[in-house]
């Protein structure tokens, strides 16, 4: 049996992590007896439940994946790397980037400014972006969503910056 | 007497159901499903978690006969692209290529949209009866349920879902775990203890739903989608031809459109089953019973016809577990319970008693709502075609803008937006790590009444764990359960699973 996924080391220690925090954070809470639970009970049996299946994904050495996808008939070679450190960093930094620019900026700024904001920081999450069609794009996306969600939709969102 | 209880049921299903606002938001729910159905890319389940916000602000009603609409609208709009374009807009119009596409290339396109269209749209209206029918019956068994069975019936849900489910076991049984653990978030219903809070204002009614089913579905696809710099080129539409099948390929189809329908009524039903599943069993069925000429492959309207057939079917029968268990079978069925909760309704069999508006207004909306189907999709198949000529870069920013406004508008909370973000970023490490996100939605819809079964079951039986086995129902649900858990290692259950996901 081959091997191929290697996700199952990073995997299986989160889950062990995971499982272990949530015990330490629930220790402080009230246990109980089986007939009254108190509300410390039950997470400490899903944290249980974490951890086992963590030791299992670790004993398991990737088989249990592994398995699947020899059943299917999968070529192991076209596997990718469990983690491409360098493609998915452009996306998932302006994606987010694009996101927590909206949190920060829709009470302050109104619904305009902060969507043009989000879709020019957005598009820049594909490698092909330019400057104009970014530009046109955050323009009309902007007019549109204002037309949509505050017009159409009546949403209770302030259009425009507020100056207090 | 039986009878007229159901007679009147549906005619107040459709007197709600034509109700104009009821009939718009229907056709848009359609309309919606039908355009992310062509567009490769875009999931039911995305698109029903990002517009969930949308619908909080509808009634009820209004809510769910759009959702509900999207998601069969979705299994519509996938076959289009299949036949014409040897491009499945969805997963479970996979199957559907292999014979769709091949009728294409020999100048029947038009055929093999009208067998999928006409297929689907007998099997909805099937399941549509079928659900009508078997809803009232069930509910009335769900009523002898206590606080065991309904924990037993929950546990047994989830662990279906992952036997029945795609990939690894291990993994999904994991994401149960942490699903579960999300859900414990917030204040203890009994002791009114601050769990996991982290001394968090916002976190005190526990993680709000609509971010972090926009972050693991919406979000996350948007990253993956563009590390892999998808972007689905314009391909070339194969001819369309006469919209009429002749008498031979009607003949050849009628008889797969109705064992498709069989399957997919049956294989809705069950938890981690649907629309998907429905249409790779049924292909391979209606391969062994029908492929005599060894035709199949080669543009056989059977091909066409059962897959297509059995994933409409599929798709609305998976809603009988939701409207009368309580108990969401996938991904989409969690997406509505957490829609209907939205609206402080709790799922289960007090759905039709206390709300038969809601309960029967869906039913009748959805055998509307596949009528409507037949007319978007039969003429209008250019349009959809057309449609595919969007490009990834300007459908994502599109996609964002949707899914911000709507989360920040459930609640007005910036910290939601936030929220949305980190469960985005955690859906990417899933797909990355090979984990689904569907067992973990799942068990986070559920922990919480799972939790308060529990604890409520162990109260009623002085902390005796014997409660379980004692009760009859409750210890049929259990040895269900444990014959699922048993056969995840059993070779037959293995390779019934490689056969429905083998393409």
């Amino acid at each position: 049996m081959t091997t191929a996924d290697r996700t199952w080391r990073p995997l299986g220690i989160s889950c062990l992590a995971l499982a272990a925090a949530a015990a330490w954070i629930a220790s402080d809470y009230a246990v109980g007896t089986v007939t009254a639970m108190g509300p410390g009970f039950i997470p400490l049996v899903v944290a249980a439940f974490l951890f086992l299946m963590g030791v299992l994904i670790l004993v398991a050495r990737g088989n249990d994946v592994a398995a699947e996808d020899a059943d299917e008939g999968e070529d192991p070679a076209t596997e990718p790397p469990a983690l491409a450190p360098f493609g998915a960093i452009r996306p998932i930094g302006a994606i987010l980037a694009s996101i927590v620019a909206f949190g920060l900026a829709i009470k302050p700024l109104g619904l305009a400014l902060t969507t043009f904001l989000v879709v020019l920081i957005g598009v820049y999450a594909n490698r092909s972006a330019r400057l104009v069609p970014a530009l046109l794009l955050a323009l009309g996306l902007s007019a549109g969503a204002c037309l949509l969600f505050v017009t159409l939709l009546s949403l209770q969102i302030g259009l425009f910056p507020r100056f207090e | 007497m039986f009878d007229q209880s159901l007679l009147a049921g549906l005619a107040l299903g459709f007197q709600v159901a034509v109700d104009p606002t009821n009939i718009l938001f229907c056709f848009l729910g359609c309309l919606i499903g039908t355009l992310i159905g062509v567009l490769p890319g875009l999931g039911p389940t995305a698109t029903i978690a990002i517009l969930l916000p949308m619908t909080s602000a509808l009634s009820p009603v209004a809510g769910l006969i759009t959702l509900a609409g999207i998601y069969y609208g979705a299994q519509y709009g996938g076959s289009t692209t299949s036949i014409l374009l040897r491009l499945p807009g969805e997963a479970s119009s996979v199957v559907t290529v292999l014979d769709g596409h091949a009728m294409t290339r020999r100048g029947r396109g038009g055929a093999a949209l009208a067998i999928a269209a006409w297929g689907s749209f007998f099997a909805g209206t099937v399941g549509t009866l079928f659900i009508a029918l078997f809803a009232p019956l069930l509910a009335v068994l769900v009523l002898k349920f206590g606080a065991a069975e309904y924990f037993v019936l929950m546990a047994l849900g989830l662990v279906a879902s992952v036997v029945l489910a795609q990939g690894s076991v291990l993994r999904a049984l994991a994401m149960i775990a942490i699903g579960l653990l999300f859900g414990l978030v917030g204040t203890d219903a009994n002791s009114g203890q601050y769990r996991f809070t982290f001394g968090s204002y916002e976190l005190l009614n526990g993680l709000p739903f609509v971010p972090l089913v926009v972050g693991l579905f919406g979000i996350a696809d948007i990253l993956i989608a563009l590390e892999q710099a998808r972007d689905a080129e314009a391909s070339q539409a194969g001819k369309i031809g006469s919209l009429w099948p002749t008498r031979e390929e009607t003949k050849r189809a009628a008889p797969a459109v109705a064992r498709g329908t069989l399957i997919g009524l049956f294989l809705g039903l069950l938890p981690g089953g649907g629309a998907l599943m429905s249409s790779f069993v049924a292909y391979s069925v209606e391969k062994r019973v029908s492929d005599k000429e060894g035709t199949f492959g080669k543009g056989d309207p059977a091909g066409v016809a059962a897959p297509e057939s059995a994933n409409n079917a599929g798709a609305q029968t998976s809603f009988l577990p939701l409207l009368t268990l309580g108990l969401p079978s996938n991904a989409v069925m969690a997406l509505m319970t957490g829609a209907m909760l939205i609206h402080g309704i709790v799922p289960g069999p007090r759905i039709m008693t206390n709300q038969p508006n809601l309960f029967w207004g869906l039913i009748a909306s959805m055998w509307i709502g596949n009528l409507m189907l037949l007319v978007i999709n039969l003429p209008l198949v250019g349009i959809w075609v057309q449609m595919l000529k969007i490009r990834y870069s300007v459908l994502y920013p599109i996609i964002l803008v949707v899914s911000l406004v709507g989360i920040y508008s459930v609640d007005y909370s910036t910290f939601d937006v936030f929220l949305t973000a980190a469960f985005g970023l955690l859906g990417y490490g899933m797909n990355k790590w090979k984990c689904e996100p569907a067992p973990l939605v799942l068990a986070f819809v559920l922990g919480p009444m799972m939790e308060q079964y529990f604890r409520r079951a162990m109260l009623v039986a002085r902390g005796d764990l014997a409660i379980f086995v004692e009760r009859p129902i409750s210890l049929t649900l259990l040895l269900i359960t444990a014959a699922l858990l048993a056969g995840i290692a059993a070779p037959h259950v293995r390779s019934f699973r490689r056969k429905a996901f083998a393409e």
